[in-house]
């Protein structure tokens, strides 16, 4: 599958559901504790789909959906996923008022939907991921590295993702 | 008798102050389980006193800067507590009473604790024309940012780990005196002395209307 890659950023497409979230899971594999995610993308372009493999990969035992209605849901894994939506935050102050900043500063993992909504709160150092409904199945995906850390995170992950699998 | 409680930051703390001593104090670190951990602790020191919620005169509470959902659970159980029972209510500043066993010691003090992921919280604590007063309001900032903010020599307590330890020492050398982990532990009896000496002084807080403090982010201002 083709990719392109720089150390800023990596763009692909996935085919459906399952490889998005297969790719997700792979992502998951590789993270550590502390990182913040942002999944960006219309309703139904993958956001959740990729959280779910996110929660695979980091071997959360219950199934991660989403967070809507809730703004957080917390699971056990590997490492602790704060799957975040901020689908009904309207500003910053908003967003603080319910203590985002203790998951964004915490040892977990933040996978937040809808964090274009607060980009100003995000800490600059972040992976943000943009989903785009291309038709029924397919989707492109460009993940963008901020800082050394994501930057690292992003070359790791095209390997694993990309290079060392002839198919994934 | 005075209850004090401290679950600002992953160090939490209680103590029951009361006729000029200390009568118990507890700290612990919490991994932010703060809702799970504070009412039996609270519950097993008062019954170790055979004290009744109704027969403390007053709480003392932590007000922050410090993590949001800890403060939120050391502010609602000390509302939750005082409401019912009539008993006063006094905020006190997480960073004062982090300050507090350095004051008037011949140098300001550089409060801190952390904010998470390599931020802090910070205020500076000094003599000024003899009194002993709060000389730079609280600030989020990281330890290398503190070393920029402190020109002068300090003493520098709280939640300091190893690394900020050895940091500030390098940077700052002889200009930068650290207590050890232990002497500067936040104590929830520094808390509950300066809640107590408030409440002496009828200094009490609204019930209804006391907020945690909060380092806010400077994008929310906007």
């Amino acid at each position: 599958m083709a990719s392109i890659f720089n150390q800023q950023t990596l763009d692909f497409f996935s085919h459906s559901e399952a490889q998005t979230r297969r790719l997700g899971m792979r992502l998951g594999e590789l993270l550590e504790g502390g990182e913040v995610i942002a999944l960006q993308g219309e309703l139904g372009s993958g956001k959740t789909r990729w959280a779910q493999g996110v929660g695979q990969g980091l071997q959360v035992g219950q199934a991660v959906t989403s967070p809507t209605f809730t703004l957080v849901n917390e699971y056990s894994g590997r490492l602790t996923l704060y799957h975040i939506d901020l689908y009904r935050i309207n500003h910053a102050a908003e967003a603080l008022a319910f203590g985002l900043e203790d998951y964004l500063y915490d040892d977990g993992v933040c996978l937040i939907e809808w964090a274009e909504r607060v980009t100003r709160i995000i800490p600059a150092d972040r992976l943000w991921i943009t989903f785009y409904h291309l038709d029924e199945t397919k989707r492109r995906i460009t993940m963008h590295a901020a800082g050394d850390r994501y930057q690292q995170l992003l070359k790791d992950f095209q390997y694993i993702a990309f290079r060392a699998r002839s198919s994934i | 008798m005075l209850l004090a409680i401290d679950t600002a930051t992953h160090y939490a703390g209680l103590a029951l102050y009361g006729q000029g001593q200390v009568w118990a104090e507890e700290s612990w670190h919490s991994a932010m389980t703060h809702t799970i951990e504070l009412m039996p602790r609270i519950q097993r020191m008062l019954n170790t006193h055979r004290l009744e919620v109704e027969s403390l005169t007053g709480i003392g509470v932590s007000l922050g800067p410090g993590s949001f959902t800890g403060l939120r659970i050391g502010l609602a159980a000390a509302k939750g507590m005082a409401l019912p029972n009539h008993l006063s209510l006094i905020g006190v500043s997480t960073l004062e009473a982090v300050a507090y066993p350095f004051r008037g010691g011949g140098l300001p003090v550089w409060a801190i604790i952390q904010a998470g992921r390599g931020r802090i919280g910070v205020a500076c604590y000094d003599q000024v024309k003899g009194e002993w007063t709060r000389s730079i309001p609280p600030a989020l900032t990281t330890f290398e940012g503190l070393c920029e903010l402190a020109t002068v020599p300090a003493i520098f307590t709280g939640e300091i780990d190893d690394r900020a330890s050895s940091l500030l020492q390098d940077r700052l050398g002889q200009a930068a005196t650290i207590p050890s982990p232990a002497m500067r532990l936040r104590r929830a009896a520094y808390l509950a002395e300066l809640a107590a000496t408030r409440l002496a002084q009828h200094d009490v807080d609204s019930i209804a209307t006391l907020a945690p403090i909060y380092l806010q982010h400077p994008a929310a201002e906007s």
